[in-house]
């Protein structure tokens, strides 16, 4: 995916999927109870994650990290 | 079954469209009866969530609880809550009217790691420890960030990123705290950040868990 070619704002939202991601599933406060996502769930979304942060880390990426990110 | 989204103070507060809630004393435990589906990872199905609990933060403090878990009733919650009424009580008093910021600094490492069919132990521990030390000048470089912020949250990463730090911030030093990152930006070039937020103060309730 070429990161250029791509609208600023849903790379925007990408980013703060990623930053979401790990507060709801790493962070917050724990009641116990039963876990209710499945591991091939949460797996799923992380596959999609780690091809984003890389893609986030390429050179392409570089003029658009200027920007604050809402 | 019920799906706990966060511990909340005032709730004599009407709640959303969707929410409903148990209390105990001044606490407030805001749950959904969710669908025959359980809750799934999808990015919609976490915004949503997300979308819920931001919608809280907007007239009271907010204590957001894990994703993904199921109670058996809210009588489990409300159960959680007695026991746990005193540890509550000291949180909401620390996030009353704070935000939270997400701060990620990204690696440039990547392209000086060798090739992994020429890598040696030695230039693999060689290349952690470069990394190690880029962590340590993003960290430095970040740290009047802190001066802005109330508290902070800093993880090392093993991924593509160094670093990820989350600031609590009082809700009007956004501004000011998107304002002394640019400078940081402007005078570190090379390092490239990311800011998301403001955030439910996702990164500070969960201490000791």
């Amino acid at each position: 995916v070429s990161l250029s070619a791509q609208p600023r704002a849903a790379l925007e939202r990408e980013i703060a999927l990623v930053d979401l991601v790990d507060r709801l599933l790493g962070e917050g406060v724990v009641i116990a109870g039963d876990i209710t996502l499945s591991v091939a769930d949460v797996d799923l979304v992380y596959v999609g994650l780690r091809a984003l942060i890389t893609s986030v880390g390429s050179a392409e990426a570089k003029g658009l990290l200027g920007q604050e990110v809402a | 079954v019920i799906e706990p989204l966060a511990i909340t103070d005032r709730p004599e507060r009407p709640l959303p469209v969707g929410l409903e809630q148990v209390r105990h004393g001044g606490l407030a435990g805001v749950f959904v009866r969710p669908g025959e589906r359980p809750p799934r990872a999808s990015p919609d199905a976490l915004w949503r969530h997300e979308r819920f609990v931001e919608e809280l933060m907007r007239d009271r403090a907010v204590l957001p609880l894990r994703y993904g878990t199921g109670l058996a009733g809210e009588q489990v919650l409300k159960a959680a809550m007695t026991e746990r009424a005193n540890e509550f009580e000291e949180l909401l008093d620390l996030v009353r009217g704070r935000v939270e910021l997400a701060v990620r600094v990204l690696d440039d490492g990547p392209r000086d790691r060798p090739a992994p069919e020429s890598r040696s132990g030695r230039d693999y521990m060689e290349s952690l420890a470069r990394r190690r030390s880029r962590a340590e000048r993003a960290r430095a470089t970040l740290e009047p960030l802190e001066g802005v912020a109330l508290a902070a949250r800093r993880r090392e990463s093993s991924g593509d990123d160094l670093i990820r730090w989350a600031f609590l911030v009082e809700r009007d030093a956004v501004e000011r705290f998107r304002a002394r990152l640019d400078e940081l930006r402007a005078s570190h070039p090379e390092l490239r950040m990311t800011c998301t937020g403001p955030w439910p103060p996702y990164s500070f309730v969960s201490g000791g868990q």
